[in-house]
């Protein structure tokens, strides 16, 4: 079962920091289809949150096909959420970014700088050239 | 769907001072509604329009569409108050206070105030005076939520709590939000506390409504947005302006706009309640009017 | 309302109860000891009221004195301040405490309104003050009525004597000081200035009826009694011991007017002594039920001008 985390003061509402941790749960595998979410109820209780925002975010898990809901039963993942990252992928992918990172530190940059750096390549990778 | 609260014009006036002046806001229901604003804004005034414990000097409120003038009976039992500073019998136990509840209250759910109690560690027997903060603002809140009202009104529940027992309270309060549907109209100063369980934000300032929406509403359409410093003074000039920083580099516009693209050279930030709120309290002639088009980039 | 009243005020029903319980006490031990002095007097002393010139009988009136007379004053001081203090200690509170710890929030936001919460507590405790004071009021009786007749023995003892405890004024009292206690509370706000108001009103309302008020509900008789051979002798319509005497006697001519103390007859010469006169004022004993309704009347639409205020205060508080 996903354990939710809430982070105030940050940019991002509070509805879509947890479709955020539902989405990454799915990507890493935590949570695979069918597995069922926590019942409002207990979010509520556990993070002493708007009740509003967890169905909210339910929602919006659901309009992604991430989940769905059976009336009494509860919210549950859906066979239609993404696949978690292939191994494969992950594979290709995990070595040529270790070893940038490599790179960037023996370049002299500090972990902030990183950090920087790869959230602006980020942004700039998935805003344009969105075809 | 009918809002919980709504003034028409409202005005409340201690001797000189118009605590509350041309007030017209719509609360609504099934949410939790924050009340921002610095101290003597009216907020207190406000809730205690609602739920009838002082009568206006203008205009008029309703609470759930009852007159709580004309129609307290109406109003008292189905809205639950915790005044500012949570006032109880000190020398009345927990039980006599719950059984003053259930003596004043034409629909009591006894059951459930005393299971709240017990979940909370609380023993009946206890007086109040012997309580600590936290566990009298947990009596203060089940004494309010045990007529099972359609609306809780709360002045600054928190205040003066620490941060275990502010926490233990918010959480009683979302709760029986869950499990009721009840409506929350809440004073707060904690803007942690506001992002956390709120989902309708009214800022008053000046006894009069600053800003009024839906939260998640409010933050997608304001926008900091930060270029090289300029000179011209943007803040009076542009309506949508909402605060205006300059250091010595660089200028930072909060502004509430519709199209999201920046001039070239400024780049975009989403502003966090807190900033969004502060920014509104510190410039009280920024009003909620209705956003127009930002006028051309304020870098030219 | 009613458990929320009782809950709140039950310490004061309590210690109104041991009051009474200690006032009843104290009026069976008068009782007793004075039957035991009454059966003294049968044994020792003449028949006549008046005649207490046996030698025997000195120690009894000693006694009579030291004990019950200034048992006397003791009663009809409580008489006089118990009121005051139903005014004090269940009146002011009504309202000031709520006000002074903000409780009145608390209260007026439960689904009792205001002016139900008002009326009731008011009607609660008034039935309870009543009651209280109609036990005193019997208790009082009682030892005036025991009183009374040890009195006959020493000297009179007017029904007057006894006005303050009356039932119907003392019942209208503790329900005057209670209105005011209340309406006193409504306006300041506070306990102790309210206290104080309570007390200063109720003294100065007690008093100025009594010594304004009181001697004119009816007009007085006046008797004229002329000089005869052995003094004054009244000629019909004279006060007897159990009348109120009010005002001093005042010597007059015939015409009714006032003569100066220079101006009286010089020597024996009874055609002057013939136009003088004593003038005496008073009210008999016969009217004294009549007073006591007319007092009690006075105070009860006083208590009650005084709740509707406190009512309109409550109706306006913030």
């Amino acid at each position: 079962m996903i354990h939710f985390r809430l982070e105030t003061g940050s940019a991002t509402p509070a509805y879509a920091q947890l479709v955020h941790q539902v989405r990454r749960a799915v990507l890493r595998g935590v949570l695979a289809p069918g597995d069922r979410l926590p019942a409002a109820r207990e979010v509520v209780a556990a993070l002493a949150i708007n009740p509003n925002t967890v169905l909210k975010a339910y929602s919006q898990l659901e309009r992604e096909g991430f989940a769905y809901s059976r009336a009494g039963l509860g919210t549950f993942i859906a066979e239609t959420a993404p696949a978690p990252i292939a191994p494969r992928t992950l594979h290709d992918l995990r070595p040529a970014l270790r070893a940038w990172v490599t790179r960037a530190r023996d370049a002299g940059l500090s972990e902030e700088a990183v950090s920087a750096l790869f959230e602006s390549a980020l942004d700039e990778g998935y805003r344009e050239g969105v075809a | 769907m009918r809002p919980a609260i709504e003034t028409t014009a409202l005005g409340k006036r201690y001797r000189r001072n118009w605590a509350l002046r041309d007030c017209c806001v719509q609360i609504p229901g099934e949410r939790i509604t924050a009340l921002i604003g610095p101290n003597g804004a009216g907020k207190t005034t406000l809730l205690n329009l609602a739920i009838g414990l002082l009568t206006p000097d203008a205009g008029g409120i309703e609470t759930l569409g009852w007159s709580p003038q004309r129609q307290p009976e109406l109003v008292l039992g189905r809205v639950g108050y915790v005044p500012q500073d949570r006032p109880l019998y000190s020398r009345f136990t927990v039980a006599d206070t719950l059984h003053m509840g259930r003596s004043t209250n034409p629909r009591w759910d006894d059951r459930g105030a005393r299971e709240r109690m017990h979940k909370r560690g609380i023993a009946l027997d206890l007086p109040i005076r012997r309580l600590s903060g936290g566990q009298r603002a947990q009596v203060s809140l089940a004494l309010a939520l045990g007529k099972h009202p359609d609306l809780l009104l709360l002045d600054e529940p928190a205040s003066s709590l620490d941060p275990l027992a502010r926490r233990d309270f918010l959480a009683e309060l979302v709760d029986a939000v869950a499990a009721d549907g009840t409506t929350v109209v809440l004073s707060s100063h904690v803007i942690a506390d506001v992002e956390r369980v709120c989902d309708y934000l009214v800022i008053l300032a000046d006894g009069r409504v600053q800003l009024a929406g839906d939260i998640d509403t409010i933050r997608e359409e304001h926008k900091v947005i930060i270029g090289p410093r300029f000179e011209r003074d943007v803040a009076s000039a542009d309506a949508t302006v909402i605060s205006a920083e300059h250091s010595e580099r660089e200028s930072a516009l909060l502004v509430r706009r519709d199209d999201p693209a920046a001039p070239p050279g400024w780049r975009i930030e989403t502003p966090s309640l807190e900033e969004l709120v502060l920014a509104y309290l510190s410039n009280p002639r920024a009003g909620a009017l209705p956003a127009p088009q930002l006028a051309e980039s304020a870098a030219s | 309302m009613s458990w929320l009243t009782w809950r709140q005020h039950r310490w004061e029903a309590a210690s109104a109860l041991l009051l009474l319980l200690v006032c009843g006490a104290g009026v069976v031990a008068l009782t007793v000891a004075g039957s035991g002095l009454m059966a003294e007097i049968a044994r020792n002393c003449p028949a006549a009221p008046q005649a207490v010139v046996a030698p025997s009988c000195a120690s009894l009136t000693a006694r009579y004195s030291g004990t019950f007379e200034t048992m006397w004053w003791w009663v009809v001081a409580a008489g006089t301040v118990l009121p005051a203090l139903v005014g004090v200690f269940v009146g002011v509170p009504l309202v000031a405490r709520e006000a002074e710890h903000g409780t009145h929030h608390l209260i007026w936001a439960q689904g009792v309104t205001r002016r139900r919460w008002f009326l009731s507590k008011v009607a609660l405790v008034g039935v309870g003050v009543v009651v209280g004071a109609v036990a005193l009021a019997a208790v009082g009786q009682a030892w005036f009525g025991m009183q009374r007749g040890l009195g006959a023995w020493f000297g009179s003892q007017s029904i007057w004597d006894g006005f303050e405890i009356g039932p119907p004024v003392l019942i209208a009292y503790a329900i005057f000081a209670l209105s005011l206690g209340v309406a006193a509370g409504a306006l300041i706000r506070r306990t102790v200035p309210a206290i104080a108001a309570t007390l200063v009103g109720f003294l100065a309302a007690r008093l100025s009826i009594a010594v304004l008020a009181r001697p004119g509900y009816l007009p007085p008789i006046a008797s004229r009694a002329g000089f005869g051979s052995s003094g004054f002798a009244s000629a019909g319509g004279s006060p007897t011991s159990s009348d109120w005497l009010v005002g001093s006697m005042v010597l007059s001519d015939g015409s009714g007017h006032p003569i100066p103390s220079g101006g009286f007859c010089q020597g024996p010469d009874p055609g002057c002594y013939s136009q003088v006169f004593a003038l005496q004022h008073y009210q008999p004993a016969d009217r004294f039920w009549l007073f006591q309704s007319i007092e009690a009347v006075i105070f009860i639409v006083m208590a009650l001008v005084l709740l509707a205020l406190a009512y309109r205060l409550v109706m306006r508080m913030r």
